[in-house]
């Protein structure tokens, strides 16, 4: 009987000691799973896409197919307002400086411009694109865009003055044209030159 | 021991030894009012209960059965000196251990056991602290780690969203519906990142 119980306190005893030298190794699959952790911010600083953001892209594209539908019944006018409705406020301050409202706002000014060049307002057209440059500063699709829509403006501008028998200013509006095209073909190469990697 | 509880006294032309036949009236009428030889059996069967009176010797068994299943008393120090030595004496030449020695004897294996323990507990200390103890093998905190929970979708250019430059003219609503689209599609990524979905 004693000869037993010290059997049976030994085998207990190595056994502590087995497992306590197990624990002491590290074995992980011993390791209860851990706690479901928080999604980290995102890296640098960047807010996450958020429920604003939406709000503010919704609206947008609201706006946007309102234009088509003005432009495709021949209401221009109509077209405009919808599209002023985008820029006409500045942003939240939640949203000030997010790159997809940036983007979204230089991209209704340049339709914005195009749509006043249609309508033979050169002068708003010009004052659209530096608004909407201001909101392209790095090199991308949307300030190319933008020089693109300048050129286009320049072109119907000098078009606008060769019918009114102004020379001289429709030969200098087609220069412009040609340098926001070429502008903007610079910025395009820069883009391209970015996405593969190439210095700048 | 057996016991078995008195038996029902025979009813008068019962015919004894034979078992109730079909003429006894008791069972066919359970509450038939019991007879005389019934009640005085019951009396004494109650009385043996509660340990008095005179019960006869298969009542008093009876009773000392069920009384010892439900409150055992104490057992009597010259019955159970003799129950030893019954048992004693049939065991014959086999060994003896007293009780008290018994006793002691698993507190010393208590106790080495108990040391045995503790030194076996000491030594898994030195194996978790020692510096060199676990060779070169990755430290306990990496092997457990775990991935890094995913970051949220961060608000970004949408640059990425287009192959190519803008076609001169037009496309805008275009650009619009692609761009709302991703962010949508971030935007429920992150709220299932933040209720923990993987």
């Amino acid at each position: 009987m004693r000869d037993a119980l010290r059997l049976w306190l030994l085998a207990g005893a190595l056994g502590a000691a087995v497992g306590g030298a197990g624990a002491a190794s590290g074995c992980a699959r011993e390791q209860p799973p851990p706690p479901a952790a928080r999604p980290c911010a995102p890296e640098g600083g960047a807010p996450a896409v958020d429920p604003p953001l939406l709000a503010f892209l919704s609206k947008a594209r609201s706006l946007h197919h309102q234009a088509d539908v003005a432009e495709a019944e021949q209401d221009p006018p109509r077209a405009l307002a919808a599209l002023e409705r985008i820029v006409a406020e500045p942003p939240p301050g939640s949203l000030a400086g997010r790159p997809e409202v940036a983007e979204v706002l230089s991209d209704a000014f340049a339709r914005l411009a195009e749509l006043r060049a249609v309508q033979g307002d050169f002068g708003r057209a010009a004052a659209d694109i530096e608004r909407g440059l201001s909101h392209a500063n790095e090199p991308t699709y949307f300030r190319g865009h933008l020089f693109e829509v300048r050129g286009l403006v320049e072109e119907r501008r000098a078009d606008a003055l060769a019918r009114e028998g102004k020379g001289d200013e429709a030969r200098q509006a087609r220069r412009q044209a040609i340098e926001a095209s070429e502008e903007a073909v610079r910025i395009q190469d820069e883009v391209i030159r970015r996405a593969v990697g190439g210095k700048p | 021991m057996s016991v078995s509880p008195p038996s029902r006294p025979p009813r008068p032309g019962s015919g004894e030894g034979e078992g109730p036949g079909p003429e006894a009236p008791w069972l066919d009428d359970p509450d038939a009012p019991p007879t005389a030889e019934e009640l005085a059996a019951a009396r004494a069967l109650a009385e043996a209960l509660e340990g008095r009176g005179e019960a006869g010797r298969e009542g008093a068994e009876f009773a000392s059965a069920l009384r010892a299943a439900y409150e055992p008393a104490e057992l009597d120090p010259a019955r159970h000196e003799a129950l030893l030595a019954r048992a004693l004496g049939e065991a014959g030449g086999a060994k003896v251990v007293r009780l008290d020695e018994r006793r002691l004897a698993a507190r010393r294996a208590l106790r080495w056991g108990g040391a045995t323990t503790v030194m076996a507990a000491a030594a898994a200390a030195v194996l978790a602290l020692w510096p060199g103890g676990r060779g070169e093998g990755p430290a306990p905190s990496a092997a457990v780690a775990v991935a890094p929970p995913p970051a949220l979708r961060p608000s970004r250019s949408t640059q990425e969203l287009f192959d190519e430059p803008f076609a001169r003219s037009g496309g805008g609503s275009a650009r619009i519906d692609r761009i709302a689209q991703a962010r949508s599609r971030d935007l429920r990524q992150n709220r299932f990142r933040r209720w923990g979905v993987p």
